[in-house]
């Protein structure tokens, strides 16, 4: 059972957003189970309210009621389909149709009635309009008509409204596309069809040829079938949970007590209702009056109060409040739970939430953006690097299939696992070919040297300039030397920004210590520097 | 009496005082991990033993970390996640993913960046010790790691660690490394210039290597790898002696 509250009257000078608030607090207030069609109507599900209102004209009077306790006049339309509720509704019947009741009591009204359903427009534009017979007065309803006392209506004739009902296709149409509407309503007033009774009772296959889809759809909202379910709308629940402390608490070893007791029930909250925090925010107010506001962008959605609690004391070690907390509190911007199907073929790995809580733990230590993981970056600059998130379990991979099963499982016996595994060390090694057989450990920000220039131009020694016996970084006389490699690049930008202009010769020597050094000249400033030891 | 015999009743009697804690025998090992270079895993009995701390030591230049990055390379290629515990920030993804590392599978905690000036510094009295600093957080972060489980390998980069600062890092900090990897799938592998820590089942590779270079003159010269001795020191459980193996590591 459905009912439709289409709005009659409003306090004047009210807003349309408004009046859509109030009318949507009357249809939460009876139900969840709801939709806003159109301006000024709303349909609810009303199956199950009987042990709350009792029965349909309960139903009814409560609506009304609470309607006027928002100031709001509606009329109200109950029936077994949402509309023929909210036809009836529209055109202001404030009837209660049960059974198959639906084809007769929509009988009586114009096909023009039909237009305050969504997505319909029967309005006619020019001297063609159809005079709208309108007002909700001209067709109140009565027991002559036969809508209360439906056993009236012979069911079995073939001429009723209930016999076109069951003549009418049930199979679901997709509301039909196409503008205007008005040329199907100008040409079923043409053939004198102008209540939704008479459109019910034309065959469908003749009404189908005639006038396409839209007429078909149009008869069977005429007889009163839903083209769709109702979209209900989603409950908002906000998920706050707030504690006012009676002694102000200073230091995060209080506040951890106090988070777990914010935390839990906020949790057991998100998880019954089968939702996760995606973004969780803490505001403490201050004994100074003032809010101190934290928010902490989770990787992915947590509802363990555990982990939460954690990312929020590692978040205010590095931004503790400046004064005494008076008052906690947390909410949390919920996404749907997450589902989490282990594969056979994968290897098992940390989960996110655990990886998230390190990873928190490891920025506190380490500071921001010192921890993730390694990016290549599209660039020719030497020891150029970026940091991405560390997601392994989200991160595509030729993880998958019977090879990565053997792979994992240590087994390579089969011929294509072996070589799957060749090829993806043969891409990764696209482009650094020269370097695979070394590794460069190198030096962020490199270091000014003294190199002695031989004969030809070679480098035949270099001096660090440290002078300690507990560095690898020694001077000593070059055995070896492979270069030089020019290399150059963003010539577009000033040389003294980080990222700008590089213009170098590289050379890779071997000094008489065994140490071997990657060093370069700057073509500019001719000063030699060593960007990293080959190991 | 026989040195197994013998053996087994010392380790009786210190599990009988409750001090069996350092006995490789103790906690069961849970696998091997490959080190991602066959000739290496034939000499240690099948890769790194999982659940101990072993160690990659050798001078500079020697090939150490190339080792290292292999042994990444094999765990993440299996689909292992790694950790990359670097110091002082000396990490080459570039270098690493052409070794054949997925980059997407290590999780990379970068220290300060320490020039060599710095790092050769010893503090004054009541001066801050930044490299004891710095150290202090990698072997914290090597900690929660380790704690954290799920990581195929966790590997503690204190290659440019001066020996003056290693010297003070209490022995306890060592053992409480072992015990948050004891019994776990993880392998946590040190490595540095010289010794510092293994667990009882960990075992200790050092590596000797030199530069591979192909041409003759220094213009039609080019660094092609590194050619490398390693050998393995004091594997505990197991008797036989230790063995060399040359690795030739090459692009």
């Amino acid at each position: 059972m459905f009912a439709a509250l289409h709005l009659a009257s409003a306090p004047a000078g009210l807003a349309r957003e408004d009046l859509l608030t109030r009318l949507s607090a009357v249809a939460a207030d009876m139900t969840p189970r709801w939709e806003s069609l159109a301006d000024g109507a709303i349909v609810l599900d009303v199956s199950g309210l009987q042990r709350l209102f009792g029965g349909p004209d309960e139903i009814a009077a409560a609506a009304r009621a609470l309607a006027l306790e928002h100031d709001l006049v509606v009329q109200v339309a109950i029936a077994p389909t949402w509309v023929a509720a909210l036809v009836l509704a529209g055109a202001g019947v404030e009837a209660i149709v049960t059974g198959r009741d639906m084809a007769a009591a929509l009988s009586p009204l114009p096909v023009e009635a039909l237009g305050a359903l969504p997505g319909v427009d029967l309005a006619l534009d020019g001297p063609g309009r159809v005079r709208r017979l309108g007002g909700a007065r001209n067709y109140r309803l009565s027991a002559g008509l036969g809508l209360v006392n439906p056993g009236a209506a012979p069911a079995g004739a073939p001429d009723t409204p209930a016999a076109a009902l069951a003549t009418v296709p049930a199979a679901p149409l997709r509301v039909p596309p196409g503008r205007p509407w008005p040329d199907v309503l100008a040409t079923l007033q043409r053939w004198g069809v102008t209540t939704c009774g008479a459109l019910g009772r034309l065959p469908a296959a003749d009404l189908q040829a005639r006038l396409g889809d839209r007429g078909l759809w149009l008869q069977r909202l005429a007889v009163g079938l839903d083209p769709r379910p109702l979209r209900l709308q989603p409950v908002e629940v906000a998920f706050v949970q707030s504690l006012e402390l009676e002694w102000p608490i200073d230091g995060l070893e209080p506040l951890s007590f106090v988070l777990g007791r914010v935390l839990e029930p906020l949790c057991a909250h998100l998880e019954a209702r089968d939702r996760a925090a995606a973004v969780v925010r803490l505001s403490l107010q201050l004994t100074d009056r003032q809010v101190h506001v934290r928010a902490i962008d989770l990787p992915v959605p947590v509802r363990e109060a555990r982990v939460l609690r954690t990312l929020l004391l590692l978040d205010l070690e590095a931004h503790p409040p400046h004064a005494a907390i008076d008052k906690v509190t947390v909410d949390v911007e919920p996404v749907p739970g997450r589902i989490v199907q282990f594969s056979l073929l994968r290897k098992a790995l940390p989960s996110d939430d655990q990886l998230a809580s390190l990873q928190a733990r490891l920025t506190a230590l380490m500071g921001q953006g010192r921890t993730g993981a390694p990016a290549l970056v599209d660039s020719h600059r030497p020891g150029d690097v970026a940091m991405a998130p560390f997601t392994p379990s989200g991160a595509e991979g030729p993880d998958g299939g019977p090879a990565a099963l053997l792979a994992a499982l240590g087994l390579s016996a089969t011929r294509d696992a072996g070589r799957a595994r060749e090829d993806e060390r043969e891409a990764a090694r696209e482009g650094w070919l020269d370097t695979a057989g070394y590794h460069v450990r190198r030096l962020r920000q490199p270091w000014p040297v003294q190199v002695v220039i031989g004969q030809g131009r070679v480098p035949t020694a270099l001096r660090f300039g440290i002078h300690s016996r507990d560095t690898a970084f020694r001077d000593g006389a070059i055995v070896q030397a492979a270069g030089p490699w020019r290399s150059s690049g963003a010539w577009w930008q000033p040389a003294t920004e980080v990222d700008g202009a590089w213009d170098r010769d590289e050379w890779d020597v071997a000094l008489e210590t065994g140490a071997a050094y990657r060093v370069f000249q700057d073509r500019r400033t001719g000063q030699w520097w060593v960007e990293g030891e080959i190991d | 009496m026989s040195l197994p015999r013998s053996r087994a009743h010392l380790e009786a009697l210190l599990q009988a005082r409750r001090l069996d804690g350092t006995l490789a025998g103790r906690v069961p090992a849970t696998g091997l991990l490959s080190t991602g270079l066959p000739e290496l895993d034939t000499t240690l009995g099948g890769g790194w033993p999982r659940g101990h701390v072993s160690e990659i030591v050798g001078p500079a230049s020697s090939g150490r970390t190339r080792v290292l990055v292999s042994t990444l390379a094999a765990a993440t290629t299996r689909g292992d996640v790694a950790a990359w515990i670097d110091t002082v920030d000396r990490g080459d993804p570039a270098g690493a993913a052409a070794a054949g590392v997925r980059l997407s599978h290590v999780l990379w905690v970068r220290g300060l960046p320490l020039s060599p000036g710095v790092l050769a510094l010893k503090p004054r009295r009541g001066d801050p010790d930044l490299t004891h600093t710095v150290l202090q957080r990698a072997l914290k972060a090597a900690h929660l790691v380790a704690q954290a489980g799920g990581f195929g390998v966790i590997a503690l980069d204190l290659c440019d660690m001066p020996a003056f600062a290693l010297r003070q890092v209490p022995a306890s900090t060592w053992l409480r490394l072992h015990r948050a990897v004891e019994g776990r799938e993880s392998v946590l592998v040190v490595l540095g210039a010289e010794p510092v820590t293994r667990s009882a089942g960990g075992v200790s590779v050092r590596v000797q290597g030199r530069p591979r270079w192909e041409g003759e003159s220094p213009r039609a010269c080019r660094l092609a790898g590194m050619d490398c001795a390693l050998r393995v020191v004091g594997h505990r459980t197991s008797l036989e002696p230790s063995r060399e193996v040359q690795v030739a590591l090459a692009g």
